[in-house]
């Protein structure tokens, strides 16, 4: 026979977790109407600045130190993850697809940001060689500017060859999946996607004043606008993946309470039923 | 008056301009540089300064860019900077306070990148307080 208190005390322990549960999801909601907001205003500019140096490099043979492929395997990997757990898979999903890649390359290198991205790669056991801070709560065009200009800077003393950003691609509010993107060198395949629907223009673009000065300037604004937006769109993906775990959670919580409590119930009334007995076995007794 | 074209001005953090205008006049790494319809397709550098363009109702308007760059077709114009501000959006005590915020990270810069970083905040300043004092 199931013990009343046992029970007792697993449906308050339950509801209790359902209340901070109930909390994040609330919590989460808020930030994730936050997020969202930043994300829909990106929205254009990111459709816009890829499509734009699709129109630039198309056709057109464009030499630069950031364009042309420089033939080698080294590669750096820039992996977005959040802070925090409880966000069901999203950092699990996007960490593996880093994980898959940087396993079968010989010579990497990872730039992490987030905590969970960090510890992930220390418990995998490979050296993390950037730790960027402070970026995945609220990210900032100037926290973007500095890992563009730390991603340059190491491009041009020659450390590796590509670099991709490994992040949570979201294309509409409840549409996200983990993707990768090649940022250098910049190459036409990471800047078109069919269903964006931007067209490109076709003809010759002159450059004013001449191609390696605008090109100097482009890679670094395009490299910022996009490292923005991919910050963007994990901190948008995460807060949805958290509200949306945390109510199945709550969800889950308040299904267990109720099966419980019909146990209790039922132990109760075994409990009554067997006393009764017991008092009218001892009247007839006595 | 000059035939109107679509520009789009935007950033990472907002659309700041959509719509038909005659003309644009952009500080390019060369120069101020005007554009009207049917200029020759290009693309162009620009540094941080003022941005001026004529709106297809006749009236100037004047916002404050950071280097950014634009692309020219014969009917549309896209010009993509980090900010670009409206003068009423711009606070003229807390532009000072950048300037000598980024000055004094100039001075004690850590590293190469903090210099260029520094810099590049610094010009954007200067093109608000530009925009600014002068209204």
């Amino acid at each position: 026979m199931p013990n009343i208190i046992d029970i007792k005390n697993r449906i308050k322990s339950i509801e209790d977790t359902a209340k901070i549960t109930k909390a994040m999801q609330l919590i989460s909601v808020a930030k994730m109407n936050k997020a969202l907001v930043k994300y829909e205003n990106n929205r254009p500019y990111f459709k816009k600045v890829r499509s734009t140096m699709a129109s630039i490099l198309k056709e057109r043979s464009v030499k630069h130190r950031y364009v042309d492929d420089r033939g080698g395997e080294r590669t750096a990997f820039i992996v977005i993850a959040s802070d925090k757990g409880m966000a069901g898979d999203f950092n699990n999903q996007v960490l593996n697809l880093a994980y898959s890649h940087i396993e079968r390359l010989k010579e990497t290198y990872v730039f992490t940001i987030g905590i969970m991205a960090r510890d992930f790669f220390v418990s995998k056991g490979i050296n993390i060689d950037i730790e960027f801070l402070h970026t995945t709560q609220n990210p900032t065009m100037s926290d973007a500017a500095r890992i563009t200009y730390d991603i340059l800077e190491l491009y041009d003393k020659d450390l590796f060859d590509k670099i991709y950003v490994v992040y949570t691609e979201k294309t509409s509010v409840v549409k996200q999946f983990p993707a990768m993107m090649r940022l250098l060198p910049v190459s036409m395949d990471s800047l078109i996607d069919e269903d964006d629907g931007e067209k490109l223009f076709h003809g010759n673009l002159h450059f004013e004043p001449d191609e390696k000065s605008v090109l100097d300037v482009i890679i670094t604004e395009y490299l910022t606008g996009v490292l923005y937006s991919t910050l963007i769109q994990s901190v948008a993906a995460e807060h949805f993946k958290r509200m949306t775990t945390m109510q199945q959670a709550t969800k889950n919580a308040g299904e267990m309470v109720a099966e419980l409590k019909v146990k209790y119930n039922r132990a109760r009334q075994e409990n009554i039923t067997t006393a009764i007995l017991e008092i009218g076995n001892n009247q007839s007794g006595g | 008056m000059y035939p109107s074209y679509y520009i789009e001005i935007i950033t990472p953090e907002r659309v700041f301009y959509r719509g038909m205008i005659e003309e644009i006049i952009v500080e390019s790494l060369d120069g101020q540089l005007g554009i009207l319809k049917n200029t020759m397709p290009m693309v162009v550098g620009l540094k941080a300064g003022i941005m001026r363009f004529l709106d297809a109702g006749g009236e100037w308007k004047e916002a404050a860019a950071s280097a950014g760059f634009a692309v020219v077709k014969p009917d549309e114009v896209t010009v993509l900077c980090d900010t670009v501000e409206w003068p009423d959006e711009i606070e003229l005590a807390s532009v000072k306070r950048e300037i000598e915020k980024e000055e004094e990270n100039i001075r004690t810069r850590k590293s190469y990148r903090d210099y260029l970083l520094s810099k590049a905040n610094l010009a954007k300043a200067f093109a608000q307080m530009k925009l600014k004092s002068r209204k």
